[in-house]
């Protein structure tokens, strides 16, 4: 009688710790993250991770929801405005997501892409608002450190009517080159105005590394192609250590856009 | 031979002697390779006396004066005989030549044979400014590819590199040049080197697989004597054309138990001359060589040796190649265990161990016109460790068995690396650290099936494994071979036969057939960038070469008799997946006009005949000469084989009397029409040669030796030459040698 009621006891017990946990957050996965910034509204804690410290080009980004009781909260609708406020002007840069709906570790995914470096030009503030249950939430993280990379670049031309279109492009994946293949994505968006910055699909992009000094290519390139979201994924690799040139094409039905270039010395 | 040692003699051999007896001192070698035979049964004949031969292959025996008639009999060998009439008191200094009752399908060269009483190869013997390279080119179907003035290259009826293993002493050793500056056969010079054992085609697969064949440099090793004793010899030499100026010396030190040599020898020479008068640039060079034996007995039937090789060679000029060497190491160190008769059918066991590395630095620091206006490193490295068990064992009187096991391990790194102005330096691995191990079985088995028939069957199973080890070098063949593992196993069996058939005493015919397999070399198979100077194009390795083969039939054929011997040998060589290469892009990369790749060019043949002959006209003139000549044919590519060499005919003269030798020698290649458009190659114009050569015997112990090369001055290279340089024009030369061993006797 007594083991019986001893068994029930600690059965009974380990549900309790095991039900416990069940919307409790999987430390593990934010771990690899970087923590940018944590905010409170009206009982809802948002914590903002990064993939890695935030830098100009493409940075995914993630937002960890949490009510009043830190259970997690999986379904909202965020938005948010990266803005970098500059001596005589601000503007902001091209943003995707999150989804209303978090992923299976319970984050929001997101992507930014920064086109400029916070500093002396000035500094980068996000504000995202958080839409759950009818409230809405705002939480500012201020004075965001988006280092410099030099992957970022202006495609400049006049289109069938003679405006003058802007594209945002930059580059990732290359900022510790390495010999061999190396995978690279590259975001292309565009500047409407200071504050929009459309994705542009549907380009023919092409790669074209040089090594001046040897006058020769490499192989084993491959062109980026369209995914989502204003990226092309591709691989550039290098043949050898040394200075290098990438000249990227683009051509938009069959118009030739222009193209950009690149250097590295590794 | 002084009184002590008669007086000795007489107390070891304790029988009673009558005073009309004479000294034997003799010494049994098998007549091929001139290695000492042990245990050999030397008999009186008509008496119960009789001796062994010892662990150098020694004896000693006291016989009644007048004639005498020894047999010296032994398992595998033919009995030989030697007929002496002595007087009384009298020494005799006796050597006995054993030839193996069944076939060798070895050619040897006995070189520098100063105390060699074969006059069959007495011909051979060169200046003693001589390189081992010069001593190569004289047997028939071997041919060297100069890509400079320093180190040469063989090739067996045009195949060489990995077709072919080239070994020190029995020890692999592989170069650490991506363009093969560095082939091991530089590392043996003429002084240190006893004999070159050529093993043509896949009949000879003791020492590993192969299509081309083996050749083994076997260096002069240290003698037992039954009194301590010590010895040296210096040499100073001069050559014309090229400056070069050589010191070699000798220094030995033997005793009844142990004994060392340790031979050194350093060379310097300048750009050399053509027959035009210019300089060739970039021919200079300047190295150091120490070989150093020591072999003790452990036993009656055992010995141990340990021996070291040590090469230093600096600013090597490459007048082929855009750079050169500016230094150049190897270290080598063996250790065997050598036994005899450890059992009565276990005739012979060796047991070796060795290690070895190579490092090479290429640079063009010396050049005026860079490639590219650019500096540009290539070092290299290669090391390698192995070891190998040999077994002969007799069966009946008329059988013989052959059992091997050798395993090596080698790995070989390279790197090219261009320094710009003003940006990085370009840094590119082109030999990935590739690690290769090999384990290889092999078994052969001779039986004499009649009075007038032989024959041989060998065996040999071999596992490779290769795999590229160095990240970057890993990264970089990624780009063309992104799912590859760059890991491979390869298995390999080797099988061929022989018999031979002895249709006169005189007549000699000897049929064989085999198949034979090699590997994809480390370039082949994992190259990066390799720059290949004879076409112009940028080479990158293949990962999934198959394993190249080869079926092969040759047909020899000799007349011996007791003034010469003629040969004539014909062959036929097949191969499927040939290793070739494929052009990949036409589109010019700086300083080469594009890329090719490394792949399987499908069928192929070699088809040709050697003729040899050998003339003792009297006892002083002899005459030799010899003949060669290859067709080849690459079926899927409509091309011929690239570096095979044209019709070649050679002939010299040479008289030998008491202090005096003298040699005259000529030779002429046709013009090579049959060359390999796809690899770059041009037709070659013929040419020919005259060299003089002549020795004097000042007094015993101090020889000069001088001679005239390319008497006419022609202006010349060879077909297998790089870059179509100029060989020297005529040059003179002169060589002084003080032998205080033989001074003394």
């Amino acid at each position: 009688m007594k083991l019986r009621q001893l068994l029930i006891a600690l059965l009974g017990s380990m549900l309790l710790i095991l039900g416990c946990e069940d919307d409790n957050t999987d430390d593990a996965v934010t771990d690899d993250l970087i923590l940018i910034g944590t905010g409170e509204d009206k009982g809802l804690t948002l914590d903002f991770y990064a993939q890695q410290d935030l830098k100009v080009g493409l940075n995914k980004l993630y937002f960890e929801l949490k009510n009043a009781s830190e259970s997690l909260v999986s379904e909202a609708t965020i938005t948010q405005k990266p803005i970098m406020y500059m001596e005589s002007m601000r503007h902001s840069c091209p943003v995707t997501g999150p989804d209303a709906q978090a992923n299976e570790d319970g984050l929001f995914t997101s992507e930014v892409v920064f086109i400029m470096a916070s500093g002396m030009m000035g500094q980068w503030d996000d504000t995202v608002r958080v839409t759950n249950e009818d409230q809405v939430h705002t939480f500012v993280f201020e004075s965001l450190e988006v280092r410099e990379t030099n992957m970022k670049k202006n495609l400049v031309f006049e289109d069938v009517d003679s405006n003058r279109v802007i594209y945002i492009v930059t580059l990732n994946g290359l900022e510790d080159p390495e010999v061999g293949v190396n995978d690279i994505t590259v975001t292309v968006h565009q500047k409407v105005s200071m504050m929009s910055f459309p994705e542009v699909p549907g380009l023919s992009i092409t790669l074209d590394p040089q090594m001046p000094d040897m006058g020769h290519g490499s192989n084993g390139n491959i062109d980026p192609v369209y995914t989502a979201s204003g990226k092309y994924e591709g691989a550039v690799a290098f043949s050898m250590t040394g200075y290098w040139t990438l000249d990227i094409g683009f051509e938009l039905d069959g118009v030739d856009l222009g193209s950009i270039q690149y250097e590295f010395n590794f | 031979m002084n009184l002590i040692s008669k007086l000795i003699i007489i107390l070891i051999l304790g029988s009673s002697l009558a005073a009309q007896d004479a000294y034997i001192y003799g010494r049994v070698l098998e007549a091929g390779s001139k290695s000492p035979l042990i245990g050999a049964n030397i008999i009186v004949e008509g008496t119960t006396r009789g001796t062994a031969s010892d662990l150098d292959g020694h004896f000693r025996l006291i016989v009644s004066s007048g004639t005498t008639i020894l047999t010296s009999s032994m398992m595998g060998y033919q009995t030989a005989y030697d007929t002496l009439l002595s007087k009384v008191e009298e020494t005799h200094q006796v050597i006995l030549y054993m030839t193996p009752i069944t076939l060798e399908s070895k050619h040897y060269v006995m070189v520098l044979g100063e105390s060699s009483q074969d006059k069959m190869l007495n011909h051979l013997q060169q200046t003693n400014l001589s390189t081992t390279e010069n001593l190569m080119a004289n047997i028939e179907g071997v041919s060297m590819i100069s890509r400079g003035s320093y180190a040469q290259d063989p090739s067996i009826r045009g195949l060489s590199a990995d077709r072919m293993n080239i070994t020190i002493n029995g020890m692999k050793s592989f170069g650490a040049c991506t363009d093969r500056m560095d082939p091991i056969t530089a590392y043996v010079e003429a002084e240190a080197l006893e004999s070159i054992e050529v093993g043509k085609g896949a009949l000879d697969v003791a020492s590993g697989s192969t299509v081309g064949g083996n050749l083994n440099m076997t260096t002069i090793q240290p003698t037992y004597e039954t009194f301590t004793s010590s010895a040296w010899k210096i040499k100073g030499g001069w050559d014309y054309s090229a400056s070069e100026r050589k010191v070699a010396f000798i220094w030995d030190r033997s005793g009844p138990v142990s004994a060392w040599k340790l031979n050194g020898a350093y060379r310097k020479a300048s750009d050399y001359h053509a027959a035009n008068a210019q300089a060739v640039d970039f021919t200079g060079f300047e190295k150091m060589n120490i070989n150093f034996a020591y072999k003790k007995r452990l036993s009656q039937k055992s010995q141990f040796s340990v021996e070291v090789l040590s090469d230093d060679a600096y600013d090597i000029g490459y007048s082929g190649l855009p750079m050169d060497v500016s230094y150049a190491r190897m270290r080598m160190l063996g250790l065997t265990v050598h036994s005899t008769g450890l059992h009565p059918n276990l005739l012979n066991t060796e047991w070796k161990v060795y290690a070895n590395s190579v490092d090479h630095w290429m640079d063009d620091s010396q050049r005026d016109q860079l490639f590219m206006d650019m500096h540009m490193d290539m070092p290299g490295f290669t090391r390698t460790v192995g070891s190998y068990v040999d077994l002969m064992v007799a069966g009946r009187s008329t059988s013989l068995l052959k059992f091997r096991s050798d395993f090596y391990w080698s790995s070989s790194f390279a790197e090219m690396v261009m320094y710009p102005e003003a940006s990085s330096p370009m840094q590119m691995v082109t030999w990935p650290g590739v690690e290769r191990w090999n384990l290889g079985h092999f078994v052969e088995y001779q039986s004499r099936l009649s009075a007038t028939v032989n024959t041989k069957f060998s065996l040999r199973y071999d596992v490779f494994n290769s795999k590229a080890t160095d990240k970057v070098g890993i990264q970089e063949l990624r780009i063309y071979y992104p799912d590859n593992k760059l890991d491979r196993l390869d298995h390999l069996v080797s099988a061929n036969g022989q018999v031979s058939f002895n249709i006169s005493p005189q007549l000699q015919s000897v049929l064989s057939l085999a198949r034979g397999s090699r590997v994809p070399s480390v370039s082949e198979a994992y190259g990066y960038y390799l720059y290949i100077p004879e076409d112009g194009y940028l080479y990158l390795g293949n990962p999934d070469l198959p394993v190249e083969q080869s079926i092969q039939i040759e047909w020899q054929n000799s007349w011996t008799s007791s003034r010469g011997r003629v040969a004539l040998n014909l062959y036929h060589y097949d191969f499927n997946n040939y290793i070739f290469s494929q052009l990949l892009s036409n589109e010019s990369l700086g300083y080469a006009k594009g890329w090719k790749r490394y792949f399987n060019g499908g069928d192929a043949y070699i088809s040709g005949l050697e003729i040899s002959a050998f003339h003792q006209a009297s006892s002083h003139v002899t005459w030799q000469g010899g003949m060669s000549y290859e067709t080849s044919y690459l079926q899927d590519q409509h091309d011929h084989l690239p570096l095979i060499p044209p019709l070649e005919l050679h002939g010299s003269f040479t008289f030998h009397k008491q202090y005096f030798w003298f040699q005259a020698e000529f030779r002429t290649s046709a013009s090579q029409t049959q060359y390999s458009s796809l690899s770059g190659e041009n037709a070659t114009p013929a040419f020919y040669l005259v060299n003089l050569k002549g020795e004097v015997l000042l007094t015993p112990g101090i020889n000069l030796n001088m001679g005239i090369k390319n008497l006419t001055n022609q202006l010349y290279y060879e077909h297998l030459d790089w870059g179509d340089i100029y060989r020297p024009g005529r040059s003179g030369f002169v060589t002084l040698t003080i032998d205080q061993g033989v001074m003394e006797r």
